[in-house]
């Protein structure tokens, strides 16, 4: 018999055999699942951060800020300035020959929550003129959008669900009085839990005279290299460009790290914990067929196969854990509204995700079989053949 | 007692299964240890939240409200303090290293009783128009000791157009209630508002003591009220509710630790279990033995039960110290809440107790079947 004849035969023989050993086999699996799954939805938060930043942002949106402050909040930019900087090469007009840019004002603060009636934050931002223009992946799903120069807003469905008397024709009060809710948008990610209305209206109602940020559309090669150096040509404008979803990450990203520190000590803990469990349940299914693997070798098997169906049986039941576990982390979770911070987020079980889960349970699989797997092929086969 | 050698040597039979089974036991309690921790600490921080400091701010975003609030709010009655902050902000060097000040006024820290000061630290607090008090957690963030300059870059301008300030770290101290979670860094306010272009005698956050916490809450109204219909109305808050508020949006904390230990603890069960079961069948022979020698059924069911015990106990104490040894290195590293790793005797005791009900568990079907095992089976090896 060649040697792959021989492991699929050894294999074969061991899976079979398998049944009297359920009870063992169970907790490897039972072990893996939960900690696939636990791993999987702790970071679906994490995951579910960065992507409701991608369903909300451009890949050809630049954010023009000023280069002092941390986050778009602190930002200040003058009309001025604002002007000069729609009309920089760079950036794409539409057919009227009009910049595709939009003076943009985001200013966060505290609502009160329907379900425990304390304050919640989240933000308001202005924008000029049209919000589907710059933001296309908001849908309107109620209502219409705002008319610019009127009190008026638009929320998101999350923001809605979040926040008491946020619903359609409902009122907001701001400095200036009560704005009225005009429409409801659903979809574009972190756009989702915000509100939405006319960018001069709202500073003249916040009594400033400056913008936060100016979010254009990027338009021929290289146009964010031809923005940053026209910028950088002018430094009496004091302000720096960005790639807006790498502005998002950069100054909204931190509660990503921190679920990955979340995951990684609580992984490793849980994993290690499932490990030792797996190399005992295997050592135990190695030393159950103890007989069995020393008659094969008597009979001539070279250790290989047997090393094989050690394997074969740690992987093949750690990927059904895996399975196990991915499918609970994604049937429970994928997809939930969940709250990072202010941000109103779908936890995300992604494809990505799903294969990091299936990447642990064969780490373990492989890890929990090699060393019983070494006694396998090392076993002294007449002292084995003994042992009754 | 004298049969603590017997049941030692019973546990350490197979070597290789007990050690194992060992670690996994350290791993579920070690997690368990941190996570009771963690949610401990976050529960202390609404438990030690004061329900008579409330804090006003502006209603509409980071603006500033003018200095004569504080007189306002002084002529209130009710009230016993009131002190006030401005905030700077910016980054040490790189601006990665986010870095603050709250400028404050000499009584802000009545206030905080639970912020230790010595009488050389207050003088030289006073006398240093730069100075700043940092706390532990703030200082090692950025590897700041007493004594450091700290050049900063912030978005807040001095009157000569610039950005750069420069502060001396005069004292690093803690919030006794809750050392090593919160991070604070407070400076002088008449230094700041000097030096700062704009916004000149204005606070970013005023922040109230009631003489009786039963008025916080009708006191939070009237302030909010007197200003309703100012140039900056205002939103004030208990610091309890404010701490409650901050937490709730963290979603459920307590649901989600007890359900990671759960699963964590059922398949532990299951383990401890299924090894329990292993190691007494292959030992039915020489538990018929302990019986034909005139061991009672009761007396080798309590070897089962104690060789479960030790076990148990001994994986647990293990992780629980292990898990005490950590939380101080978790300390102001993990981003987030300002929580206080530290484990409550509670946490402790129930892990104890829990790792008394795994072991119980996980020996009651072994020690069922030695119970009923009939002698002349036992010792045929059947």
């Amino acid at each position: 018999m060649n040697t792959f004849s021989q492991i699929f035969a050894v294999t074969a023989m061991n899976l079979r055999a398998m049944k009297s050993r359920a009870v063992a086999s169970g907790i490897i699996v039972l072990g893996v699942a939960v900690l696939v799954a636990i791993v999987l939805s702790i970071q679906s938060i994490g995951t579910g951060y960065l992507q409701s930043f991608a369903d909300y942002t451009s890949s050809d949106h630049v954010i023009i800020y000023n280069s002092q402050a941390m986050s778009e909040q602190q930002s200040n930019i003058s009309r001025e300035a604002a002007l000069k900087i729609a009309d920089l090469p760079g950036i794409k007009k539409d057919l009227q020959g009009k910049p595709l840019a939009s003076m943009e004002v985001s200013n966060c603060m505290a609502f009160t929550r329907r379900a425990d009636s304390l304050d919640g934050f989240t933000c308001i931002r202005g924008v000029s003129g049209d919000l589907a223009k710059l933001r296309p992946k908001l849908k309107l799903v109620e209502g219409r959008f705002f008319t610019s120069g009127l009190r008026e807003m638009v929320i998101g469905r999350q923001a809605q669900r979040r926040f008491m008397g946020m619903d359609l024709g409902g009122k907001v009060i701001f400095p200036d009085g009560p704005w009225t809710i005009v429409g409801i948008v659903e979809g574009g990610g972190f756009g989702e839990g915000q509100l939405f209305g006319d960018s001069e209206t709202l500073i003249a109602a916040y009594r400033r005279n400056t913008f936060s940020s100016v979010l254009a559309v990027l338009g021929g090669a290289n146009a964010l290299q031809t923005v940053k150096a026209a910028l950088a040509a002018d430094p009496t404008l004091n302000v720096a460009a960005e790639d807006q979803l790498a502005f998002l990450e950069r100054t909204q990203g931190q509660p990503v790290m921190f679920y990955k520190i979340i995951t990684a000590v609580l992984g490793s803990i849980i994993g290690l914990g499932v490990l030792f469990a797996a190399l005992n349940m295997m050592y135990a299914a190695v030393n159950s067929r103890t007989r069995e693997i020393a008659t094969l070798r008597a009979i001539g098997f070279s250790p290989g196969p047997v090393v094989a169906s050690v394997f074969a049986e740690a992987v093949l039941l750690t990927l059904l854990g895996a399975m196990l576990g991915i499918g609970a982390a994604r049937f429970a979770f994928h997809g939930n509204v969940f709250t990072v911070g202010n941000a109103i987020i779908r936890l995300s079980v992604s494809p990505t995700l799903m294969l990091v889960g299936l990447g642990i349970a064969l780490f373990i699989g492989l890890m929990g079989a090699l060393f019983p797997a070494i006694r396998a092929a090392t076993l002294p086969v007449t002292t084995a053949l003994q042992i009754r | 007692m004298k049969y603590i050698s017997l049941i030692w040597t019973g546990l350490w039979r197979k070597t290789l299964r007990t050690t194992f089974t060992l670690l996994s036991l350290i791993m579920a309690f070690l997690l368990f240890g941190l996570l009771q921790s963690v949610n401990a600490g976050l529960n202390h921080i609404v438990a030690s939240a004061h329900e008579d400091r409330l804090f006003t701010g502006p209603r509409f975003g980071p603006v500033q409200m003018p200095m004569s609030y504080v007189k306002q709010l002084e002529s209130l009655p009710g009230v016993s303090l009131v002190t006030y902050q401005m905030f700077l902000n910016g980054y040490v060097g790189d601006p990665k290293n986010f870095f603050f000040v709250g400028g404050v006024d000499e009584n802000y820290l009545e206030l905080y009783p639970e912020i230790p000061l010595t009488p050389e630290q207050r003088t030289a607090f006073r006398n240093t128009p730069n100075g700043i008090i940092l706390s532990v957690s703030f200082a090692k963030r950025l590897g700041l000791k007493a004594g450091d300059r700290v050049p900063v870059i912030s978005n807040v301008a001095k009157s000569d157009g610039k950005n750069d300030w420069a502060f001396e770290v005069i004292a690093i101290t803690d919030r006794s209630d809750s050392p090593g979670s919160f991070q604070f860094s407070y400076g002088s306010y008449r230094f700041l508002n000097e030096q700062r272009a704009t916004n000149k005698d204005t606070v970013s956050q005023i922040e109230v003591r009631v003489e009786d916490k039963k008025t916080a809450a009708e006191t939070v109204r009237t302030i909010d009220a007197m200003f309703e219909n100012s140039s900056v109305s205002t939103r004030s808050t208990i610091e309890s509710v404010m701490m409650a508020s901050a937490l709730g949006s963290l979603g459920n904390v307590g649901f989600f630790v007890t359900t990671i230990v759960s699963l964590v603890m059922f398949v532990l069960l299951l383990l401890t279990a299924t090894t329990m079961i292993q190691s007494v069948n292959e030992r039915a022979t020489e538990f018929g033995v302990l019986k034909t020698l005139g061991f009672s059924n009761n007396q080798v069911l309590s070897f089962i039960f104690a060789e479960a015990l030790v076990q148990c106990l001994l994986g647990a104490a293990v992780g629980l110290v292990g898990a005490q040894a950590i939380s101080p290195v978790m300390q102001g590293r993990i981003p987030g809440p300002p929580v206080v790793f530290n484990m409550p005797w509670w946490v402790l005791m129930s892990g104890m107790a829990l790792a008394i009900l795994v072991a119980f568990l996980s020996a009651a079907l072994p020690a069922w079947r030695i119970a009923r095992l009939q002698l002349v089976d036992a010792l045929a090896g059947r």
